[in-house]
């Protein structure tokens, strides 16, 4: 028995700081954050049936619950799109939050995890990042941090941090320089890749066990042999199978892509190519892309996105991919519907944000969280983010 | 009569919070670790833990054994919930525990059973473990042995009823 593929809770911390207008990493730092978001919530939620996403805001007054995790894909990439950029990170305080909004998840059996987006420098010296990371530790919450455009100078403080919350190899940082599309680093980093074995394949199952040759040191190691050796033993054999599988369906995936590109155009599925690759990765891949290992013949077969692949293929292989699942034909609908959405504010650096979204004007002024009772600081975020969620502000874009 | 419970722990969802990498829970619980002094759980950030040991059946507790070796590092303040799933460590402020005891070091070296008070332990599902700190005030707790012993009322099983009704 034993779930090979883990079910997870995740709460996505995002960089919405002044820092994040910088357009070093294309086109904005927020915008491939974001798009990066939006991805990663595809993958999780496609990973496993019951695995859920939660969004919440590090800057501005006060730390923001955007969504409470939920299954609900739609609902994750609706709320990308009504963010503000605004003022700086308080890591602590965000940490503590998303801490909360795990702790309050509906389904226990789900484990905790923390994906936090840092691209501005972070005010909290290192011993406080530490006492953060062990108590996450104790409490069994694993950490992802994604750090870009302030690395140098966090690098340090991001490691000790780390280092403080791992455990088994459960928590990663990956340290992203301007250059590639930060999407493409991630989605062939553990981050996407997901712990050991199960990989985010998709739906239909072609890519089912991506993940499985990148990853299948950290889970299968995580069983420990000592501990459980019949389980050990089933997921080796079922990593095996999944290989063959994986080796058979990428043959038969190859011709059924040649189909797919033709029909591909006409999929409305992803805005028009102007937008450039990392927006349409954005939207069509946010249902497909984890489990590139599936793509026919785009790069090599083997697992993780290949980073000189150029805009053109990247294009095709989200859209093959997207074409060759049915079950994310409803996802890609909601991605579409979304993706105008999310898109429209690549070409510009303006404020990414929805005209009339009650900003903390209502909220007590942001005291020490620390000395908040910590229910109450829940109901704090909770009820801001119920605030913007009421008048039902987010499909009145822009 | 009271009989080990081992069988009826859910391996599957057995959560222990803050073990270390390669002392877990599952080294104080399963058959053939338990009995091995050197298999043991260990924390890991600080000297508390927390087990969430949920059952396949509703179960009666009668009594709990906890061994331990290494007497410094052995569990002194433990506390028990009953039917909380997934209680954490900020819960066991707030939440009231079923029992509470301290632990002497002749209990956990020889591993005696600690009786439990038959009423609140009735109806089990969850049984929640806080170890609250250990006998030496040191780092880490270590413990090498967890065993449960009770009745599972629920379960109809026509040789037990024979069984009893031998007994009588």
């Amino acid at each position: 028995k034993g779930n090979v593929v883990a079910m997870e809770c995740t709460v996505v911390c995002i960089d919405n700081s002044e820092f994040s207008r910088d357009g070093d990493y294309a086109p904005t730092r927020y915008q491939a954050q974001a798009d990066a978001v939006n991805l990663l919530a595809g993958a999780k939620t496609q990973a496993h049936p019951e695995a859920t996403v939660g969004v919440l805001t590090m800057s501005g007054k006060t730390p923001r619950v955007l969504v409470t995790p939920t299954p609900d894909l739609g609902k994750v990439l609706n709320c990308m799109t009504n963010i503000e950029i605004d003022g700086e990170c308080n890591v602590s305080s965000s940490v503590q939050i998303a801490q909360l909004a795990l702790k309050h998840r509906q389904n226990k059996n789900q484990r905790q995890r923390i994906v936090i987006f840092v691209c501005s420098p972070v005010s909290e010296d290192k011993e406080k990042l530490v006492k953060i990371a062990k108590k996450l530790k104790k409490n069994n919450v694993a950490v992802d941090v994604v750090s870009f455009g302030s690395e140098e100078e966090n690098q340090e403080k991001l490691e000790a941090f780390l280092e403080a919350v791992n455990s088994n190899g459960n928590s990663h940082l990956v340290t992203v320089p301007p250059g590639p599309v930060l999407s493409d680093v991630l989605i062939s980093s553990p981050i996407f890749q997901g712990e050991g074995g199960s990989g985010f394949g998709f739906a239909g199952g072609v890519g089912g066990a991506a993940g499985g040759a990148g990853g299948a040191d950290g889970f299968e190691f995580g069983v420990d042999p000592n501990m459980d050796p019949e389980l050990a033993l089933a997921l080796r054999v079922s990593l095996e199978e999944e290989r063959d599988r994986q080796n058979r369906a990428a043959a038969a995936a190859a011709a059924a892509a040649g189909v797919a590109q033709a029909e591909g155009a006409a999929a409305g599925a992803s805005p028009s190519a102007a937008e450039g690759a990392a927006a349409v990765v954005g939207t069509g891949g946010a249902v497909a892309t984890p489990g590139p290992a599936a793509v026919p013949g785009v790069g090599s077969a083997g697992v993780g996105g290949d980073m000189e692949l150029d805009e053109d293929a990247l294009l095709q292989q989200a859209l093959a991919m997207s074409m060759e699942i049915d079950s994310a034909a409803a996802a890609a609908q909601q991605v579409a519907a979304a993706g105008t959405d999310i898109t429209t504010p690549a070409p510009t650096t303006a404020p990414v944000m929805t005209p009339g979204a009650p900003q903390a004007a209502t909220a007590p002024p942001p005291a020490d969280l620390e000395a908040m009772d910590e229910d109450a600081e829940l109901q704090l975020a909770l009820q801001l983010s119920m605030q913007d969620s009421g008048p039902d502000s987010k499909d009145d874009q822009k | 009569m009271a009989k080990d419970l081992l069988e009826y722990i859910d391996f599957s969802t057995l959560e222990c919070l803050n073990e270390a990498p390669n002392h877990g829970a599952e080294l104080a619980l399963k058959q053939g670790y338990r009995e091995q002094d050197e298999l043991y759980l260990e924390s890991d950030t600080d000297e508390q833990l927390l087990l969430n040991v949920r059952f396949t059946h509703r179960v009666r507790l009668q009594s709990i054994v906890i061994k331990a070796v290494d007497e410094a590092k052995a569990p002194k303040r433990v506390k028990l919930y009953t039917n909380r799933p997934s209680l954490g460590f900020s819960d066991t402020s707030s939440v009231p525990c079923a029992q509470e005891f301290e632990m002497s070091p002749a209990q956990l070296a020889k591993g005696d059973p600690i009786p439990l008070k038959l009423v609140k332990f009735n109806n089990v599902e969850v049984l929640s473990i806080f170890i609250e700190d250990n006998q030496g005030g040191e780092e880490t707790t270590k413990l090498c042995k967890i065993a449960l012993f009770g009745t599972t009322g629920e379960v109809f099983n026509v040789a037990e009823i024979k069984k009893v009704g031998e007994e009588k």
